[in-house]
């Protein structure tokens, strides 16, 4: 492994002993690693990225790879370098005298060390000044030893291989074999002792392994912190939207929704026609057929005072939920991740277009179902003939404005309506359900409409958490890397 | 220059939009530029930046002819930047150098490299940091620049992730590949070509890349050349400060969403479609038709009150004991009772998701600023207190109509009533009367066939009610009038008020990215104005 451009090609077919590796001026030389591996090796070699070349020189059970660079422009190099850097079982570190001080190197030997992979190190380019040569080679020395590199050496310590400026082979494009010839011997040593071999593959792996609890801890903070983060502003979600459904809740309780114009045009209808005459007995039915005859009939407003409340519900369900889209967005705003999830999702300012046109369907349904409702339960009761010329339509509408009278005390010039309204619901209700069920009748259609309510904003929120993606699920992801971490080193190591 | 008077415009133009970011880095370049436009004397900075060990103080020794800078093979060399400049000189840009925080400065006696000072930089790729942080506080300050790499380091990332921020001084900028000494000319051409199709996808149209070895000295003086050259460049500052200006001019326009052709935030269409949506809703709530109906019966009220049969009176005072002319009479109380009507919902709801969707076209890091600035939070405050002060500007039109007539006809209507009343008492004395009163019989005169009593009786009824009839005619036509004309109105207020509260903030914001995009159009294509270019320009 190297910089680009600090002689890895070179070297490689250097310990090739010919030309495998394509070494050259224009960086980036290695676009794709090679692999040199003994034909009966070939097989157990699965690893795609990689340029196979057989050679029947190579020793079985080596595999030598030339790695790309990881400094230069090609984003691809770097990662395919980082990830053999993890694969490897022993690493050649190649430098130069330019280089050797070079930060983003040192980013990778830190990263050696933690994985504590068996190393050789070699400085490519030396002046062939003695003097500056030594130098150079105390003050590489004194790096590595301040990186506590220097104990990762193959056997013992690690091994700092000079090569002299034009140090090279012409034939085979790369160093002079004899130039790095402690490489050799270490190689040839792991080629002709198996043990030895087998020793640095089991320490590369050994604490690759020991060190695995300590490198997913920095990862594991990461995830705690970015799921302390979710959860965060899963919870000013969760808080702007619960805010807006009590604000609405309170607003149906407090009546707001009941027009008085709306539910006098209710009141002319029901005083009159069949429901009149339903709701009335003896003479008083007979009186009010005669009053029948006498007064236009009023056209049943049904669906007039359903649109009216549900028009009013509506836009006060739009105007909260906007109201919390609009807080948790601001706050979001503050919030690295926030911001981020806003910025590929402006939408989150402001409520889901369909929002209104969904809910006003789901209200919709509402009444449908209380309709349905009544006819099954209405059904089971006598009277129910006579109470069906009513129109289930009106019955509806009835328990909708039950509901909503029910819950809420009018203001000013409405109370006088209102109540006359709850009083005329609540005779009409008990002519069907009788006395004992109206009560628990309406306040299941009440519960009905919250449900409706909890879902529609249920649906707004989540459109956050969906922005968020997996950092709004806190899983305790953090603690189950640093267990299967540990898990890995025992069941290896024991 | 024309581009720093556009700059500080449109950096007063972002404050309107919240641009926070922008601002500060507006003021912090605007201030750089004064204090560089400051020093005045004709020379400019060149400083020789590059990584560790390619050669930067080899190559200014070189260009020296003299060990100006340490140069050594332990890396990284040079830790402080160092100055060179002409003897007589060094008193002249003193002050510059101690801006430039440098304070290793050497002189020569070289007349031709008068008019440039030139730096050796630290490197900002080896392990020791700060010398990297001393190169990113510095080069902002710089003139011009000689990037330095070598056959090893020129690809590297770090170097060009540098370099692509720099582009727009690339007529300032050299390229050096130095210790060409190691390399055969054939492969001297390679790496030259391969280098500047790097630059060339940096964003570098032509990279001027100069291969030299400060070892021996090759390449040396068509280098040294184009230094001089440039030192006769009496511009070269003035063009580098303009060409950071007019980046940090684009930077606000990109912020704004304006750096493309301009196009307003909301469209007039969706604007006025918004408006008209909210004041449907407003007059939804408000009822202006209601009002009218009020002030109607308002009109009636009095009018029977003033004007009645006594019949009439006494069902007026009924209908005010009962309440019933509290609901249906009562203008005033309607007007101001519109909240009770219904959600301020249907007034917000338009014009929120008109803004929410305007916003979302701006930059994402831009849209906190201008969600404050367009008072979003406000909105809903704004919007409500328009309505209200519609509403109650409307309430003067409220004072209930009266005429003379309803008077006229009142009087009327007690004479006829009391005529009515005495004829009743004169039929109850014919019938129930006679016994008792001290006379035996009375005469009851005639009017021709007809007996004056019934005369009386009949003709002070249907007079009274022809009266009441005329009084409701009259008093209908007059309210509906009135009510006709506080219902229209009340409906011009509303449109007024919910315009100017909707969109108030969002015209100043539209104003501000129009002066900003005018002014970013404006220095499109010549950042300094009036300037020739460069000879730096030109393609080797």
């Amino acid at each position: 492994m190297g910089s680009t451009g600090a002689g890895k090609s070179s070297l490689f077919n250097a310990i090739a002993g010919k030309r495998v590796s394509e070494s050259g001026l224009l960086r980036p030389t290695t676009r794709q690693a090679v692999a040199l591996v003994n034909p009966a090796d070939e097989a157990a070699l699965r690893v795609t990225q990689l340029s196979i070349v057989s050679d029947p020189d190579i020793p079985s059970g080596l595999v030598l790879i030339d790695s790309p660079d990881f400094d230069s422009v090609e984003l691809s190099n770097r990662k395919l370098a980082l990830e053999l850097l993890e694969a490897a079982d022993l690493v050649i570190f190649v430098t130069t005298v330019t280089r050797y001080a070079d930060f983003v190197p040192w980013t990778v030997l830190a990263r050696a060390r933690e994985r504590g992979v068996p190393m050789l190190a070699v400085i490519n380019r030396m002046p062939d000044d003695q003097g500056e040569a030594q130098a150079v080679m105390a003050d590489y020395q004194r790096l590595l030893a301040g990186g506590d590199i220097e104990d990762l050496g193959a056997f013992g310590s690690l091994e700092v291989v000079s090569v002299e400026e034009g140090a090279l082979d012409r034939n085979i494009d790369g160093l002079a074999r004899q130039a790095i010839m402690p490489i050799l011997d270490t190689i040839a040593r792991l080629r002709d002792d198996s043990e030895a071999r087998r020793d640095v593959a089991r320490r590369a792996l050994g604490s690759a392994l020991a060190s695995l609890p300590a490198s997913i801890e920095m990862i594991a903070r990461e995830v705690d912190a970015e799921e302390e983060a979710g959860a965060g502003l899963v919870k000013t979600a969760d808080d702007n939207y619960r805010r807006a459904l009590a604000d609405l809740e309170a607003e149906i309780e407090g009546g707001t929704f009941l027009r008085g114009e709306v539910l006098r045009h209710w009141l002319d209808f029901v005083r009159a026609g069949p429901t009149a005459r339903f709701l009335s007995e003896g003479i008083g039915r007979i009186a009010a057929s005669f009053r029948n005859l006498f007064r236009p009939q009023t056209p049943m407003p049904a669906p007039d005072v359903r649109e009216a409340a549900f028009s009013d519900l509506v836009a006060s369900a739009v105007r909260l939920a906007g109201d919390a889209a609009r807080r948790t967005a601001s706050a979001w705003g503050d919030d690295e991740h926030g911001a981020g999830a806003l910025a590929d999702n402006p939408g989150l300012w402001g409520i889901r277009p369909d929002f209104g046109s969904q809910l006003e369907a789901g209200l919709e349904k509402w009444v449908d179902d209380i309709a349905s409702e009544i006819a099954v339960v209405g059904q089971q009761r006598k009277g129910w003939a006579q109470a069906a010329t009513i129109g289930l339509n009106v019955l509806g509408t009835s328990v909708m404005l039950a509901v909503f009278v029910h819950t809420g005390g009018l203001t000013g010039a409405e109370v006088g309506i209102g109540a006359a309204t709850a009083v005329v619901n609540q005779k009409l209700l008990e002519a069907i359900f009788g006395e004992a069920n109206v009560a628990a009748f309406v306040k299941r259609a009440r519960e009905k409409l919250y449900d409706q309510l909890r879902t529609a904003f249920a649906r707004e929120k989540e459109r956050f958490v969906i922005a968020l993606g997996p950092l709004a699920t806190a899983t305790n992801l953090g603690a189950e890397l640093r267990a299967r971490a540990v898990a890995a080193k025992d069941a290896v190591l024991g | 220059m024309r581009v720093l008077t556009a700059l500080r415009e449109a950096a007063v133009a972002a404050a309107d939009l919240g641009l926070d970011r922008e601002i500060s880095q507006t003021e912090e370049l605007i201030s750089r530029a004064e204090a560089r436009l400051g020093f005045g004397g004709s020379a400019y900075v060149l400083a020789l930046a590059g990584g560790t060990g390619v050669g930067k103080s080899s190559l200014l020794n070189a260009l020296a002819g003299d060990a100006v800078s340490t140069v050594g093979v332990i890396r990284p060399t040079t830790a402080r930047p160092l100055a060179w400049v002409a003897e007589n000189q060094r008193d002249e840009v003193g002050p510059l150098l101690e801006w430039l925080g440098v304070e290793d400065v050497f002189t020569h006696q070289r007349a031709e490299l008068g008019g440039v000072v030139i730096l050796d930089l630290p490197d900002f790729d080896s392990v020791e940091t700060d010398h990297r942080a001393t190169v990113d506080k510095l080069l902002p300050r710089i003139d011009s620049m000689l990037w330095v790499t070598d056959p090893e380091k020129y690809d590297d990332e770090l170097l060009h992730s540098y370099l692509r921020d720099l582009t727009v001084h690339a007529d300032r900028i050299g390229f050096v590949i130095n210790k060409s000494d190691r390399l055969e000319p054939a492969e001297q051409k390679l790496l030259r070509d391969d280098f500047v199709l790097r630059l060339k996808t940096d964003g570098y149209r032509h990279p001027r890349v100069h291969m030299i070895s400060a070892r021996t000295g090759e390449g040396l003086s068509s280098l040294l050349e184009e230094v001089k050259q440039r030192s006769q460049d009496k511009e070269l500052v003035t063009r580098k400060l303009a060409a950071d200006m007019s980046q940090r001019l684009r930077g606000i326009a990109v912020a704004s969403g304006v750096d493309g052709s301009y196009r307003p935030l909301i469209e007039q269409r969706d604007r006025s479609d918004a408006v008209a949506a909210a004041v449907a809703g407003a007059l939804a709530v408000v009822d202006p038709d209601g009002v009218a109906a009020q002030v109607k019966a308002a009109a009636l009220y009095r009018a029977r009150r003033q004007g009645g049969s006594l019949l009439a009176r006494v069902l007026a005072l009924l209908s005010n004991l009962t309440g019933t002319r509290k609901r249906s009479a009562d203008p005033e109380g309607f007007l101001i009772s519109w909240r009770q009507r219904g959600s301020i919902g249907h007034v917000v709801n338009p014009i929120r998701r008109v803004i929410v969707d305007a916003v979302s076209r701006l930059p994402a890091n831009t849209r906190p600023g201008v969600m404050r600035k367009v008072e979003f939070d406000q909105l809903e405050e704004h919007l409500t207190s328009a309505v209200e002060q519609a509403v109650r500007g409307s309430r003067n039109d409220l004072a209930p109509a009266r005429s003379a007539l309803w008077i006229v006809i009142g009087g009327l209507q007690l004479i006829l009533g009391a005529t009515f009343l005495f004829a009743v008492a004169w039929y109850l004395t014919l019938i129930f009367g006679p016994q008792s009163l001290p006379v035996g019989s009375f005469e009851v005169p005639y009017l021709g066939p007809v007996p004056v009593p019934l005369v009386l009786l009949v003709g002070s009824l249907v007079a009274s009610l022809v009266l009441g009839l005329i009084l409701n005619l009259h008093a209908g036509w007059l309210g509906r009038r009135r009510g006709a004309k506080v219902a229209t109105r009340v409906r011009h207020a509303i449109e007024n008020t919910i315009l100017i509260a909707a969109f108030g903030p969002v015209d100043q914001i539209e104003a501000a990215r129009e002066r900003i995009a005018a002014g970013y159009q404006s220095l499109k294509g010549s950042p300094v104005g009036p300037l020739r270019t460069t000879a730096f320009q030109t393609v080797s």
